[in-house]
């Protein structure tokens, strides 16, 4: 096999032409292999047999216990932060912040929802509001709730303003009114923003 | 015609260290008698030759060590260094290419000599072992004055002493001719099957055929057979040599006949070869393609993403332990004041500490299954999380819902549909003292909307 490295073309030496048209694939493909397993040696710190150390049994041997033990450090790793977390979880629970929604108190927007018509079928909604935890939730839900589907969405926040530009499809039968849906919308936000 | 006044003092044996400088004196009179073997040896006489080789042995007993445990370890390192320099330097091999096909020629000129040689070795072994200052499981124990010889004849020598000092319980001596590797206890035989598998084949060696001719080509010559010797050509040499090695018990399998059966040993050897390539493939969470150089890539992928998760479980421990310690020291100083800037202070504490750590926290991961992708990268506190999904579904929804539940603050969305995929990208703030870290988000995620689209597309599962 790989033994007859430089056999293969060179038997006939009046033909010009190797005699597997292959062989380029082949030889590419052997080098391909072999300089995988010196990167993976490379990667792998232990070593097991100085002797053995490039045989590719090895190689794959070293490199699985090394994989093992990275995954086993990992996993402590990850428990350990679990206990941590659960030690420290009462804390924690009054930190959460909206430092930006401070901000926005001063800028005075206006919550706003338009929707327009594009095609038979296809909603453009667009849609400024006050930033909040989980309002993109809600939005995702309603819109499910109301048997569309996204077909395009940007979403931005910037300083606690929500700018949600996205196009929607109706895809239940049901015809739905532009009007409709920004009334829920409309709704929508209202709610969220005034209980929360 | 051997010179007995050449004795060495085998007792003052080199520290290894100055292994490098002997190899270098080895390459330096390694070229003349190089060039002496490879332009016809046959000129010159046995006894130059004798000579010349048994400065390689002297050479060699320096350095081992005299601890026998020592002496097998020592030996092998020594192998590989000569081998590396023969290898790798080919300015010593005059006249010898270095590819493959010209290693094996250049060698069968050479053992074709050293053959020879090695005979000769072996009578004056056998001489000399009554006077000679006892070294354990030294082969190479003969006195001879020191000179370098070519490593080529080293090297056909190396497996006789792994041989030995691998058997740590045999009493072999490799020079007493009486113990033949034949009488060994079938106990020591998985031993062997380990060293010939060990065996450098790749040296493009004439025994690149299997191990067991070499071994055997070896007890034969030690065997003092001269009539099998001087058949002339040193590979029929082996062959022949193989039925005697054949005879060890449990030693690969029977055959009938000649016994060269390199092809069951060979197999075994494939097969136990893929089976590795198998378990490996099996340790990587989502292997695509099963050829062994997507194997070994998704291993290497694997075990960069490794290092990476654990750079960043051991930041975030870190962080979370001591952290908090701080943060609280600091509120306790700023009770008095005012309520914004004790909530700016900890960011700034916990920042000045990671960047005292000389890092800020990078993670990179990408996880797949059957309809989804999902790269996670997070730098510091920000969270970029692509996604792919190849059946439409809301992903959305339970996107945004991970999403909550992780209290990542989404700072970017978009996205859509492009032709049957749905694409989309999520940038998002981790909530400071939450200590979420990239695999966990990438698993979620990819749970969730997994278990959505069952949930939309029962019939399709």
């Amino acid at each position: 096999m790989e033994r007859n490295h430089g056999t293969r073309g060179r038997r006939n030496d009046k033909d010009t032409e190797f005699k597997s048209k292959n062989l380029f694939v082949e030889r590419k493909r052997r080098q391909k292999n072999h300089d995988m397993l010196v990167t993976l040696r490379a990667l792998v710190p232990n070593i097991t047999n100085v002797i053995t150390l490039l045989k590719k049994a090895t190689i794959i041997d070293d490199a699985m216990t090394y994989i093992t033990g990275l995954k086993n450090r990992v996993k402590d790793l990850t428990d350990q932060l679990a206990e941590i977390e659960a030690i420290f979880e009462k804390d924690e629970e009054h930190e959460i912040k909206d430092d930006i929604t401070h901000e926005i108190e001063k800028c005075n927007i206006e919550n706003e929802v338009k929707v327009t018509q594009i095609d038979k079928s296809d909603l453009c909604v667009k849609i400024i509001c006050q930033s909040k935890t989980g309002i993109f939730r809600k939005l995702m839900e309603t819109i499910r709730d109301q048997g569309l589907e996204v077909t395009d969405m940007n979403f931005t926040n910037s300083k606690g303003v929500n700018l949600v530009v996205f196009s929607v499809e109706v895809t239940q039968a049901k015809m739905v009114a532009s009007k409709q849906v920004k009334r829920y919308l409309q709704e929508l936000i209202r709610s969220y923003l005034d209980t929360n | 015609m051997y010179d007995e006044g050449c004795y060495y003092d085998t007792h003052d044996p080199n520290p290894f260290g100055e292994g490098g400088d002997v190899a270098g004196a080895n390459s330096s009179g390694l070229t003349p008698l190089m060039s002496a073997i490879s332009t016809g040896n046959s000129n010159n006489s046995l006894e130059e030759n004798l000579r010349l080789a048994s400065f390689s042995l002297e050479e060699l007993s320096n350095h081992h060590h005299n601890t026998e445990a020592a002496a097998g370890m020592n030996f092998e390192e020594m192998n590989t260094h000569l081998m590396q320099d023969v290898l790798h330097d080919p300015d010593h091999i005059s006249g010898m290419d270095m590819d493959q096909k010209g290693w094996s020629t250049g060698l069968h000129d050479m053992q074709g000599i050293n053959s020879q040689q090695a005979q000769q070795f072996h009578h004056l072994n056998h001489d000399a072992a009554g006077q000679q200052i006892e070294l354990q499981p030294n082969p190479f124990n003969a006195s001879y004055a020191p000179t370098p010889t070519p490593d080529l004849l080293n090297l056909l020598h190396l497996p006789r002493c792994s041989v030995a000092s691998m058997l740590p319980d045999s009493n072999i001596h490799l020079y007493d001719q009486s113990l033949h590797l034949n009488q060994l206890p079938p106990q020591q035989t998985p031993i062997f099957k380990e060293l010939f598998h060990s065996l450098p084949h790749n040296y493009g060696l004439p025994c690149s055929r299997g191990g067991p001719s070499f071994f055997g080509g070896m007890d034969e010559r030690e065997a003092g057979n001269g009539s099998v010797y001087q058949d002339g050509e040193g590979r029929q040499l082996f062959d022949n040599s193989v039925l005697d090695f054949s005879n060890m018990s449990g030693l690969g399998k029977r055959s009938e006949g000649k016994g060269t059966n390199h092809f069951a040993t060979e197999r075994q050897r494939r097969e136990q070869l893929n089976d590795k390539y198998k378990s490996l493939r099996l340790l990587v969470p989502h292997p695509s393609k099963s050829d062994r150089a997507s194997v070994v890539g998704d291993a290497i992928e694997y075990i960069k993403e490794l290092l990476r998760t654990v750079e960043e479980l051991k930041m975030l421990v870190d962080k979370k332990r001591y952290g908090r310690e701080r943060k609280k020291l600091k509120t306790e100083d700023d009770a008095a004041g005012d309520m914004e800037s004790s909530s700016i202070k900890p960011i700034s504490t916990l920042a000045d500490r990671e960047q005292s750590n000389g890092a800020k926290r990078t993670t990179w991961l990408q996880r797949k299954s059957k309809d989804t992708e999902v790269d996670v990268r997070i730098i510091d506190d920000e969270v970029t999380i692509k996604l792919i999904q190849r059946k439409k579904i809301n992903c959305l929804l339970s996107v945004s819902k991970i999403l909550d539940e992780l209290q990542l603050d989404l700072l970017h969305v978009s996205g859509g549909i492009i032709g049957d995929f749905y694409s989309f990208l999520f940038n998002s703030k981790i909530y400071e003292n939450s200590s979420i870290y990239a695999s966990a988000i990438a698993e979620k995620l990819i749970e969730s909307v997994d278990k959505s689209y069952a949930a939309f597309h029962p019939g399709n599962f």
